[in-house]
């Protein structure tokens, strides 16, 4: 075992699981085992959708309840990956956060920082384009939303004037094969930096990242039993659901919806990732009040959207 | 600014050949990933006579919604794609009003922006009777 081990490393340059960290304590690597993980969990779950998913506009709302409800154990794969996603914002937003607080974007670690906002970044979209998929009544209003976001661009997104079978098309290969390529390469290339500059030391690899990959791992099992995530009722051009909320991390961008414009709504969303883009040039003072201020306007303006009826 | 060696212009020639293939290569796939846009089929809205005053009915235009809205006796169509964000509105016959589910956005019966973030009216869509009293929406 231990040949083998120090064959594939010698062959490869990948580090030993039991190669101690460099650099000052810190569970931050925690993180990469948490988002490595779920990583992992999305990709053999999503693959096995894909599987029996059919990306058409009158076959996937039925392939949807066919995964569900008779597959053996359709729903629990379908609750993991949707589980999944949520956890994956959420380990991303927490790892950020952190990054922020230990300022993980300053010289020589830009690079790396740029990476996880862009993963970040693609993720929210994987999530947004995943929602469309099972065409349930969500699914209908995410697909008209992102062609109105879209703006002059909208057939270009829609595949058509209207949502059709093109529409599925271009959301399952988004979904199922740009995106993941995307975020995947900027997790890797995070990594790969992060080898590089390294910045917590103390404790090894396996003991960070495989015990943040654990923690994650029961987590998730254990919300995608305790509670499992169906489907809505079956969307069509006009059905329209009582009240169309979004998922919570994209609340903020619900609540300045309801008094502004969606192209303001965009530039507010595009300003908030130009400042993460902007902190490793940013003065220590005005990075700090800068995160204090734009964390603080999200965290009101998610909560508000949040009570809203 | 130095004369380039003949390495050095060599380089450019060979990067710009390799970039150019590159483009030329790729240069199909815009057209493949255009969207095929169709003219919409008319759609049938029903008989008027089904059609009361102040009343609206949904329905399916190229694919998209639309609601069609008996002011007396006059018969307006609308896309029912909301102006704002783009959610499907629909009709409330006791406010007389166009409502989005999404975000409040409120419309008139004319589709001019009554309330909410909206600023745009709904998009007219035409509409015709045919000789047996049938609406159609569409050219």
């Amino acid at each position: 075992m231990n040949r083998l081990s120090a064959w594939l490393r010698d062959r490869t340059g990948l580090p030993s699981l039991g190669e101690t960290l460099r650099g000052p304590a810190s569970w931050n690597a925690a993180f990469g085992g948490v988002v490595g993980v779920l990583v992992l969990v999305q990709g053999m779950t999503g693959i096995s959708l894909a599987a029996y998913y059919k990306p058409t506009l009158e076959g996937a709302y039925p392939s949807v309840q066919f995964i569900l409800f008779d597959l053996r154990l359709g729903w629990l794969i379908r609750s993991l990956h949707l589980w999944g996603q949520h956890l994956l914002v959420l380990s991303l937003l927490s790892w950020l956060g952190f990054g922020l607080v230990r300022r993980s974007y300053e010289k020589p670690r830009e690079l790396s920082w740029f990476l996880l906002v862009g993963a970040l970044f693609t993720v929210l979209l994987a999530g947004q384009t995943g929602q469309v998929l099972p065409l349930d009544e969500d699914g209908w209003n995410g697909a008209l939303i992102a062609s109105n976001v879209a703006g002059p661009a909208a057939p270009w997104v829609l595949g058509g004037r209207s949502v059709s079978d093109f529409t599925v098309g271009r959301f399952f290969a988004a979904h199922a094969l740009v995106l993941p390529l995307v975020w995947g390469m900027a997790l890797l290339g995070h990594h790969a930096l992060h080898r590089r500059h390294p910045e917590f030391p103390g404790g090894t690899y396996l003991e960070r990242l495989g015990l943040g990959a654990a923690l994650a791992l029961a987590l998730l099992s254990t919300l995608a039993v305790a509670f499992p995530l169906g489907v809505g009722p079956r969307g069509s051009a006009t059905g329209v659901s009582a009240l169309a909320k979004p998922h919570w991390y994209l609340l903020p961008v619900y609540q300045i919806l309801k008094f502004a414009q969606v192209w303001q709504a965009n530039l507010a969303l595009g300003a908030v990732f130009l400042f993460l883009l902007s902190l490793p040039f940013q003065k220590r003072a005005v990075a700090l009040a800068g995160s204090v201020v734009v964390i603080g306007t999200l965290v009101a303006l998610g909560v508000l959207g949040a009570l809203a009826r | 600014m130095a004369e380039p060696s003949r390495r050095e212009a060599l380089d450019l020639f060979l990067f710009t050949s390799i970039a150019a293939t590159g483009v030329a290569a790729l240069s199909p796939l815009p057209f493949f990933l255009a969207p095929p846009l169709s003219p919409a089929a008319r759609a049938s809205a029903g008989l008027r006579t089904s059609l009361g005053s102040g009343q609206g009915k949904s329905l399916i235009y190229g694919g998209r919604p639309a609601i069609v809205v008996r002011r007396g006796d006059e018969i307006l169509a609308f896309d029912a794609t909301c102006t704002h964000a783009g959610c499907p509105v629909e009709w409330s016959p006791e406010k007389k009003e166009f409502l989005c589910p999404c975000h409040k956005g409120r419309f008139g019966a004319d589709g001019a922006p009554a309330g909410g973030p909206v600023r745009k009216p709904l998009a007219r869509l035409p509409v015709a009777l045919s000789p047996a009293g049938e609406i159609w929406v569409g050219e």
